[in-house]
């Protein structure tokens, strides 16, 4: 997931450096803001996700890792 | 007591020459831990948006800033023929620039670059255009227009100024239209 939002920021950047050079500004700040949530959406996972095996259950039970 | 860091229990023996040529260390491979690569790529993605804000905060300024060029006299323009053309700088020296005298008599001047890959135009007498010889674009040459091609945008107006029978040029205006945008 986080390489799959890296290379939508990579386009993204792409993107940004092709309306800079072209002079089209009104898609600047649009391409700035996707990659802005791309980047803050890349934060959450990294902050919050954990292996699945180290999390626990409904009942209370901690998964053995396998 | 040896840590295992490999999550393979079953290591293929290295009996291939090749592979006694280039050992490796099993374990080795998971020196970097899933956190770290995380890390590596959070930092990426970090690196990935001050690039494209970076890149959208320059265009900005660039668009306020409004320079003014000092007004540079365009040598040999008495012998430009109508239907030809003449290769200039301005407003420095690496900046090519092209006067164009049409077949009416008018001029007009743009700067060089073609605004696809910025290889140079030329003015193609045959045609009365500009043309772009890298990606066979072309402009109009009363206008810079784009008339075909893959450019996106005109071609950048120079503005010039007739004083004592010399032309001058006294400014340049970067295009900034799409075509059919």
């Amino acid at each position: 997931m986080l390489v799959m939002i890296n290379i939508a920021q990579l386009w993204i950047l792409a993107a940004t450096v092709d309306a800079a050079l072209g002079r089209h500004y009104p898609v600047l700040v649009p391409l700035v803001v996707a990659s802005g949530v791309c980047f803050i959406i890349t934060l959450s996972i990294i902050k919050w996700w954990r292996p699945t095996s180290r999390r626990k259950t409904s009942t209370g039970y901690v998964r053995d890792p396998r | 007591m040896t840590k295992n860091l490999s999550d393979e229990t079953d290591v293929r023996a290295a009996t291939e020459p090749f592979q006694a040529e280039f050992p490796y260390e099993r374990d080795e491979e998971a020196q970097v831990t899933r956190r770290e690569f995380c890390n590596f790529l959070g930092l990426t993605s970090a690196a990935l948006f001050a690039g494209a804000a970076g890149f959208a905060a320059k265009a900005a300024l660039d668009e306020r800033e409004s320079v003014s060029l000092p007004a540079a006299r365009i040598d040999g323009v008495e012998s430009l023929a109508p239907n030809s053309s003449l290769n200039f700088s301005y407003p420095t020296e690496r900046d090519s620039a092209i006067l164009i005298r049409t077949a009416d008599g008018a001029y007009h001047a743009y700067g060089q670059k073609c605004t696809h890959l910025s290889c140079p135009v030329y003015y193609a007498r045959d045609h009365q255009r500009l043309e772009c010889p890298c990606h066979e674009g072309a402009f109009n040459a009363a206008t810079g227009d784009v008339l075909y091609g893959p450019p996106p945008r005109p071609l950048d107006a120079i503005e010039i100024e007739m004083r004592d029978g010399q032309i001058w040029a006294i400014g340049r205006t970067p295009s900034s239209s799409e075509v059919g945008g």
